[in-house]
């Protein structure tokens, strides 16, 4: 099902329309010179190329939330940078209609040697903001993140669990009109799963289109509207969460679904 | 948010408020741990100024009128171009955790770097413009009127600067994807460095070697700021028009490789 004929025919377009996108990596080894002219002289090839994505379609209306799920390589992440603009499509399209905030696994540790206040203004003015406008917002990420003075500190001092506690404050602060999330919520303990289901929930009824990865099927079933299921970079099945996650399952031969919740 | 498919010049002057904070943290994060901190910027070129005085006054007996003056108004431009792009080349393999995450103008990351380096570029020169004003008071011999040829001060700075701009961006964007340019720098700018005319003069070199000199932009440049800072006077048209079609050649090659090339850093870096 790799094009969604029933929600594309909807009289508002879609506010993120992927189209047959390909995506591959150059995957080699340290391009050096070395290895350049090494390669070249014994004409072995030191460069392989890997099709991360491989003419995936998919849209996703304006307010909804839509769960990506799938094996580890399936592409997930590759999706999400690719709709963010970090990674150029090898081939087919990707509209996004809105800003974009991503947000990736380890939160928004882009620089580790920076302090958490310094790494919130700086990922900020990356995704773009004005300085005013994260300075507004900075009380309440702080708050949300439960950091207390560990923000002050270089990121390299926090736990997994702290800095994706950050990232996800600042995701979900700054205004967001797309936010894609990708495994944030794996890193919290389960009173933060809480706390930041609830406030995907809010985000939903703000009209903000949110795109989830996570390996959780629960959270997937109880927050998303539709679910997208990727496996070696290809659409397996798109369509109302639960029969996504319920074809997963059975796929993977997980079938007791209680499993398969613990790894979220 | 920056909007893709506008242009990518368009882009870059949306990311004005990023270019600044970064350009800010270059300049703070440099010196965080030494005890004098920012003075080592003024500290270093005068040790430089130093050692090499000592070195041209006793071995090597330099005729150089004025050899600390004139050694400094060309290790000043010189040192400023090597910084910039040396620290440049590794700006993107060296934010990897913000290019991965975001995405943004990544030419923020080489110009922040030279911006940091010219606001270093400025403080020196403002030294050196003081002790000409010392000297030229003190000792009667000095003649250092720069004053009426700012002008050519400001010329040799936008220009040099522009040229800096081009190569940061041209050396970042090719160590992405060949590493080895990082490694080969430093061996690079030594010959670089005696190549330009910053501790001899243009006519101490054989006839048959000073080809490598006009081939080099940077001897361009030096000139220029000497024309504006050793011996004040205009410089001549050939020395401006050189200078300025280098700088328009590296900012338009460095720029359009560049944005070719950044497309795929993030999944080189
Ligand atoms: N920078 C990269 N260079 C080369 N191959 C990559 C790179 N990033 C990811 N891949 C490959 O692309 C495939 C998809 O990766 P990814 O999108 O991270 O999967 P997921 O997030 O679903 O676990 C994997 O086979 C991975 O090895
Ligand atoms: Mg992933």
């Amino acid at each position: 099902m790799p094009f969604d004929s029933e929600t594309a025919s909807l009289a508002v377009p879609p506010t993120i329309e992927v189209q047959d996108l390909w995506l591959r990596y150059r995957s080699s080894q340290e391009a050096t010179l070395k290895r350049t002219l090494v390669g070249m002289t014994q004409r072995r090839k030191v460069t392989r190329y890997v099709e991360a994505l491989r003419g995936v379609s998919f849209t996703v209306q304006r307010g909804s939330v839509c769960g990506v799920i799938g094996r580890n390589g399936a592409g997930k992440s590759t999706l999400f940078r690719t709709i963010c603009g970090i990674l150029t499509p090898s081939e087919g399209r990707v509209v996004v209609r809105g800003h974009v905030t991503p947000l990736f696994s380890l939160g928004i540790g882009f620089n580790r040697e920076l302090t958490g206040r310094e790494n919130v203004l700086l990922g900020g003015l990356a995704m773009g903001l004005a300085p005013e406008e994260v300075q507004e917002q900075y009380q309440a990420i702080v708050a949300f993140a439960e950091l207390a003075d560990a923000i002050d500190y270089p990121m390299r001092t926090y736990s997994s669990g702290m800095s994706a506690r950050l990232g996800f404050a600042v995701a979900v602060h700054l205004d967001p009109e797309i936010v894609l999330i990708d495994e944030a919520l794996a890193a919290g303990d389960a009173r933060f799963k809480k706390k930041s289901s609830d406030k995907i929930s809010e985000l939903c009824e703000r009209d903000c289109t949110v795109m989830i990865i996570t390996h959780g099927v629960r959270i997937i079933s109880s927050l998303a509207d539709r679910c997208l299921w990727l496996d070696k970079g290809r659409v397996m099945a798109e369509g109302p969460a639960p029969d996504v996650v319920d074809a997963y399952l059975r796929f993977e031969g997980v079938l007791d679904e209680a499993t398969a919740a613990e790894d979220m | 948010m920056y909007e893709r498919g506008s242009s990518a010049l368009r882009e870059l002057a949306g990311a004005r408020e990023l270019l600044r904070n970064l350009t800010s943290r270059e300049l703070k994060v440099r010196y965080k741990r030494s005890t004098l901190g920012f003075l080592w910027t003024l500290l270093n070129p005068l040790l430089m100024m130093a050692v090499f005085t000592l070195v041209f006054s006793t071995a090597f007996k330099t005729t150089i009128e004025w050899f600390p003056v004139y050694f400094l108004s060309g290790y000043l431009p010189f040192a400023f171009f090597q910084a910039s792009v040396m620290i440049a080349t590794g700006s993107i393999v060296g934010n990897a955790g913000l290019i991965t995450k975001v995405y943004f103008p990544r030419a923020v990351l080489p110009l922040s770097v030279v911006a940091s380096q010219l606001v270093h570029l400025l403080l020196g020169i403002g030294v050196l413009l003081g002790a000409l004003v010392v000297l030229d008071l003190a000792s009667d011999s000095a003649d250092f009127d720069f004053v009426p040829y700012l002008p050519v001060l400001v010329l040799a700075i936008v220009l040099l600067a522009a040229f800096a701009m081009g190569m940061a961006l041209l050396f970042s964007a090719g160590n992405t994807f060949l590493r080895d340019i990082g490694e080969f720098l430093p061996v690079g700018f030594l010959l670089w460095f005696y190549a330009t005319p910053v501790i001899y003069q243009v006519d101490f070199l054989p006839e048959d070697w000073r080809w490598v000199l006009l081939l080099n932009p940077l001897t361009y440049y030096v000139q220029l700021f000497r024309d504006a800072l050793y011996d004040p006077h205009w410089p001549a048209p050939a020395t401006v028009a050189a200078a300025t079609v280098c700088a328009a050649v590296s900012l338009v090659v460095g720029w359009t490789l560049f944005v070719r090339l950044s497309e795929r850093f993030a999944k080189e870096v």
